[in-house]
């Protein structure tokens, strides 16, 4: 048994939209601005009532390191809250979504159908949001297929009220928090991974199966 | 500015290597720079009620990474672990209020402030560890 910690990688980030109208801030319309960071020190999920300002984070972590010839039993998610607004409990959500091509771009912002149609990998509800401590998402079987043990994994975060465009109610109900981004030197608050991985008995497939959640680059049927 | 964001920093700025390149040379930074940093194995530290002794710690050339083999107990009853523990990309950075490592948030305008500290970053992360497995 192997127990790998892999720490996020520094090009993780988020983007927010604004504008008057919640159906066109979810959907990736900022009449009221807009922006994409992956330099900032936070990342931040959910929506800001008053503006209308709807947010979603994009995290990678490098997990070529994950011994190629083990079976993953299990992946645990952890984050670290910076800012806890969410006046209105949400969910957040970890789905397979590859960002990687070009970087962090206005194109890697998805919209509620777009995020229904991902794979849910790790949820975490905010009434046990911290701001102290590391917040173990609960996670899905579909996990441990996703890590790619050759590069980098990627996902997306966001909350429920985005999937199923919810809009936020007035404020200052703020359904929207902070939570800290990775940096380069590393931080004992930066995101994280845990994963726990065996040797395959005998005859078993390491890799990723046909008919399982493929690579987290490209969408091509994975490797036995 | 301490040795190890020195270092870092050298890899940020070399113009040479490739985003992958850069990204497998921070970790190997990282990594090597936190096995210099721990006391001669093995040592036990005792945060609240766990006791965890660091056996044995590495670093892997082949994946840039700290390896490290860990026991634990919690009020005295032994804790079952899943060594070795692998450690990837490990933070070398603490939060401390007079750090001089300053992080500025552009959207929130938080000002955050960490120090460098390898040997305390290192003791965060293996009691993480030992946490997750003690649940």
């Amino acid at each position: 048994m192997t127990t790998t910690t892999v720490f996020g990688d520094a090009s993780d980030g988020f983007i927010y939209y604004a504008d008057a109208s919640y159906a066109n801030a979810s959907t990736g319309v900022g009449g009221g601005g807009t922006a994409i960071d992956t330099t900032g020190t936070l990342i931040y999920a959910g929506a800001i009532p008053d503006v209308i300002e709807v947010l979603m984070a994009f995290l990678s972590f490098d997990t070529a390191g994950v011994p190629d010839a083990e079976v993953v039993s299990a992946v645990v998610l952890s984050l670290w809250g910076e800012q806890d607004n969410y006046v209105v409990d949400v969910t957040l959500e970890a789905r397979d979504f590859d960002w990687s091509s070009g970087g962090l771009t206005a194109a890697d912002w998805r919209t509620p159908t777009q995020l229904s149609a991902l794979n849910l990998l790790a949820s975490f509800p905010t009434t046990s949001f911290s701001i102290s401590a590391y917040m173990d998402f609960t996670s899905q079987a579909a996990f441990n297929n996703y890590i790619n043990k050759t590069g980098l994994t990627y996902f997306v975060l966001s909350t429920d009220h985005h999937r199923t465009a919810t809009a936020p109610t007035s404020a200052p109900n703020g359904e929207y928090g902070s939570m800290w981004s990775a940096d380069n030197t590393g931080t004992t608050n930066d995101p994280k991974l845990v994963i726990t991985s065996a040797a395959a008995p005998s005859g078993q497939p390491t890799g990723k199966r046909w008919g399982g959640i493929p690579f987290a680059g490209g969408g091509q049927p994975g490797r036995w | 500015m301490g040795a190890i964001r020195d270092f870092i920093a050298a890899a940020m700025a070399d113009g040479s290597l490739t985003d992958a390149q850069r990204r497998r040379l921070i970790r190997r930074i990282r990594a090597q720079q936190i096995r210099n940093a721990l006391p001669a194995m093995p040592f036990t530290f005792t945060p609240g009620q766990f006791s965890i002794t660091v056996e044995s710690a590495s670093f892997d050339a082949a994946n840039d990474a700290l390896t490290v083999v860990l026991s634990a107990s919690r009020a005295g009853v032994p804790i079952p672990l899943d060594n070795p523990f692998v450690y990837i990309n490990p933070p070398t950075h603490v939060p401390d209020p007079n750090g001089d490592y300053i992080r500025t948030d552009p959207k929130s305008g938080l000002v955050a402030t960490f120090s460098e500290a390898p040997l305390l970053a290192f003791r965060a992360m293996v009691l993480e560890s030992v946490r997750l497995q003690a649940r």
